[in-house]
């Protein structure tokens, strides 16, 4: 029962976000001119590339390119908080 | 180790797994991608449950006594959170097999897609913080499951003075 009630928090949270996202999303793409190329036509299609059986199997480069960003980051943020640590401790010591 | 940081370890694992697949349209297809990002949403809903004390811990004492690197975690995963709605919202609005598959058409318009990706962009950068701010606790649980198990030294006493009494 308690579970239930979480989930139930958990999607009525995340409708309020998605309904706000929706909202400033909408507005913002109403205000824009109409002849911009953000209206798709009916009849068109995504690019080539993003039709599906294109060309076989392809390489993953997406995931790759993912993982390398959050590799990339989190390396960075690591040593961030590392220095952070040793320079809180150095002030430690100095006090 | 519990049995619920095993559960939480491995449903991070495959949850982090699934994201990389789906975040590569053009090697799973269309389909695929739509269904485990579906499926990647009921993930992030179990990810959420299985850390519900912590979320309502910091949520209650956030603005009192949190330290600093608790209140960053807190609202990093609100972005995180925030960003992952965006995406599954976009996606649903773009989408050619989910949708129609439940009935339902949606006005199509080129602004989601580019939020889609733009959205993307960032739950990667944000997944990067998530990672590096919950390494230690990762890199913890695989050396603890990969240690090897060293029987207790405290018995051994015990059994030698036995085998002693034993044979006097």
């Amino acid at each position: 029962m308690k579970t239930i009630f979480n989930i139930l928090v958990i999607l009525v949270v995340a409708v309020l976000v998605g309904g706000l996202f929706y909202g400033v999303a909408t507005a913002t793409s109403s205000g824009a001119s109409q002849s911009s190329m953000s209206e798709r036509p009916a009849d068109d299609q995504f690019s080539p590339r993003d039709r599906e059986g294109a060309g076989g199997i392809q390489f993953p480069a997406d995931s790759v390119k993912n993982l390398a960003i959050i590799s990339i980051i989190g390396v960075i943020c690591l040593n961030a908080i590392k220095w952070l640590d040793r320079k809180k401790s150095t002030v430690k010591v100095a006090q | 180790m519990s049995k619920q940081n095993i559960t939480k370890l491995f449903l991070d694992l495959g949850t982090f797994t699934a994201l990389l697949i789906a975040s590569a349209p053009h090697f799973t297809g269309g389909t695929i991608h739509e269904w485990l990002g579906v499926a990647l949403s009921g993930a992030i809903v179990v990810h959420l449950l299985l850390n519900w004390n912590w979320v309502v811990g910091i949520t209650s004492r956030l603005f009192t006594k949190v330290a600093k690197g608790q209140r960053f975690n807190y609202f990093l995963n609100w972005s995180l959170f925030a960003s992952g709605i965006m995406i599954v919202l976009s996606g649903l609005m773009i989408s050619k097999t989910v949708v129609p598959f439940f009935g339902l058409s949606l006005p199509q318009n080129m602004s989601w897609r580019e939020l889609h990706s733009l959205s993307t962009n960032i739950l990667m950068v944000l997944m990067g913080l998530h990672v590096a701010v919950h390494w230690t606790w990762i890199t913890n649980m695989f050396k603890r499951m990969f240690a090897p198990r060293v029987a207790p030294r405290v018995a051994v006493p015990a059994l030698s003075m036995q085998r002693k009494g034993a044979q006097s």
